[in-house]
């Protein structure tokens, strides 16, 4: 608390005291991009948090095993599907997922969920619409290619998962009163996401600002890298999934498909998500969890691409 | 992290929330749209710091000291509000004018009608300035250079936040303001002309307008179209 005061007194006495510097324009524009990235995600990580609090707090853990459907290879399409509901972002669905797994969701299917739910809620779906006038196949490549690796990923955990990499995050708060495990998860949860959401932030904005703009150009002419270079972009940019189908419209230099890739490989994987998940689920997890859906991403986007559009 | 710092770290981050809708500071960040959503969650975050402070049972929770990342944007927004992304983010990525799904709405009846960029540059793109041909538009936007002798009037597009903007650029083409500096902001009034260049960061096509008379104006409160 005293270390608290003393940041905060610190910071006031540097407002008045510091002059007026010019800084590098890299920089500033850094700062703007991580500040940028923090207020928009915040409202949607509130929001999955409230979420996943009113889970943890209100919902019995009998409710899923219930809902979902015993056999697993069946329940993680379905759990999937269900990302449909969760509007928002990629900063939302990690606390709801993490939820989800304290409920005792089997995690093949909250794992599906998590990878889904950014993707194919009708938000995205909308703004892909949008973006890409005259191409509804866009749209249709985005959704099923989604859920499509999403699934994947799902089996595969099903397949080669083990227990001791996922860490299921424990409910920190017991008390007879609903209301005060609510109000404690939420705080909780919100201080946590929070500053793994700053670290993505901040990484984000470096990377932002440290790829040169032409190196993209060279190798848009090229089938197969151009598939690679979105696909590695959409992991660095990590641009929220509402906002990505904008960003990839105005990158007509590339084809089609390695724009829905780009689409499709962003939501699933990026530097913001990895850094969210490291958090919530371990290191050890995230090490090979994002690499993975990386790989599935990037090759369930450039099959759908070449099939459809 | 103890319980009252997690408490008293939402009360700041709710707060400066509300501080950014209540100055109209957060549209150098997002979309104008975004300001009850940022409302209601700096509420969330107030309400969930202060039914922190309330007895609990049992509380367990034992995170890591992660949580005290929060204070480096909220200080940042504090103390040294970052600005917003025009000059550097427009040298980054080429011009973004996607094909519009319905028709041009009629111009405003005014003269010189105003128009957003994108709206300038969709109408002489994809409707070949059928709807401009004889009247004057007023355009403003801020001033970025191409290659010597290129300046164009350019405007950062934004869907979610300044991470993701975009340009919109007109080429300035008759009595060109050579003299000002980069990044100044102009209200231009001009008329359509049907030349295009190719935007070589991504070939994207870049109208003309041929300006007739401009001034330098403040940037305006909300930067992004």
């Amino acid at each position: 608390m005293y270390v608290l005061a003393a940041v905060l007194v610190a910071a006031v006495a540097v407002r008045f005291v510091l002059p007026d510097v010019r800084l590098p324009a890299r920089l500033v524009a850094g700062t703007t991009i991580f500040v940028s990235t923090v207020v928009q995600a915040l409202p949607f990580l509130v929001l999955g948090t409230v979420i996943s609090a009113a889970i943890t707090a209100y919902v019995p853990a009998s409710a899923f095993a219930r809902l979902l459907p015993r056999a697993p290879v069946v329940s993680v399409p379905i759990a999937g599907a269900a990302g449909i509901v969760l509007p928002g972002c990629e900063c939302g669905s990690v606390p709801v997922t993490s939820a989800l797994l304290r409920r005792g969701v089997p995690p093949a299917a909250a794992l599906a969920f998590l990878l889904a739910a950014p993707a194919i809620n009708p938000v995205v779906l909308v703004a892909t619409a949008v973006a890409f006038p005259g191409h509804p196949m866009m749209v249709v490549g985005r959704f099923v290619a989604s859920l499509l690796a999403a699934c994947i990923m799902g089996w595969l955990w099903l397949r080669f998962g083990r227990g001791d990499l996922l860490r299921i995050p424990r409910a920190g708060a017991e008390d007879r009163a609903r209301v005060r495990v609510f109000v404690a998860e939420c705080r909780h949860d919100l201080v946590q996401s929070g500053g793994f959401l700053v670290i993505g932030a901040a990484s984000v904005a470096v990377l932002d600002t440290v790829v040169p703009p032409r190196a993209l150009g060279v190798v848009a002419g090229h089938q197969v890298l151009s598939v690679l270079a979105l696909a590695v972009l959409a992991a660095v940019l990590s641009v929220c999934s509402q906002a990505d189908a904008f960003v990839a419209a105005a990158m007509t230099q590339f084809s089609l498909t390695a724009r829905l890739v780009f689409l499709v490989v962003g939501p699933l994987v990026d530097v913001k998500l990895f850094a969210m998940q490291a958090g919530t689920f371990g290191r050890r997890f995230a090490v090979r969890f994002a690499p993975a859906t990386f790989v599935v991403a990037a090759a369930t986007g450039a099959v759908l691409g070449s099939v459809l559009l | 992290m103890r319980r009252h710092v997690e408490a008293v770290l939402l009360l700041l981050v709710g707060g400066t929330l509300i501080k950014l809708v209540a100055t109209g500071g957060y549209l150098r960040y997002v979309r104008p749209a975004m300001a009850p959503l940022l409302v209601c969650s700096g509420v969330v975050l107030i309400a969930v710091g202060a039914g922190s402070f309330a007895r609990i049972r049992r509380d367990h929770a034992h995170g890591g000291p992660v949580g005290w990342l929060l204070l480096v944007p909220i200080l940042l927004i504090l103390v040294a509000p970052p600005p917003t992304v025009d000059t550097f983010g427009a040298a980054r990525s080429g011009t973004a004018v996607s094909r519009p799904t319905g028709r041009f709405a009629p111009l405003p009846s005014t003269d010189p009608a105003p128009l957003t960029l994108t709206d300038y540059a969709a109408r002489a793109l994809y409707g070949h300035g059928s709807t401009l041909r004889t009247r004057r538009v007023l355009l403003t936007g801020f001033v970025t250079r191409g290659a010597p002798g290129q300046e164009y009037l350019t405007r950062m597009v934004i869907t979610c936040c300044a991470a993701d903007a975009r340009p919109v650029k007109v080429r300035m083409a008759g009595r060109i303001p050579a003299d000002l500096a980069a990044d100044a902001w102009l209200s231009v009034i001009g008329r359509y002309d049907s030349h295009t260049d190719a935007d070589p960061l991504n070939t994207n096509r870049i109208p003309y307008l041929d300006v007739l008379s401009y001034r330098r104006v403040a940037a305006p409160s909300q930067p992004y179209e």
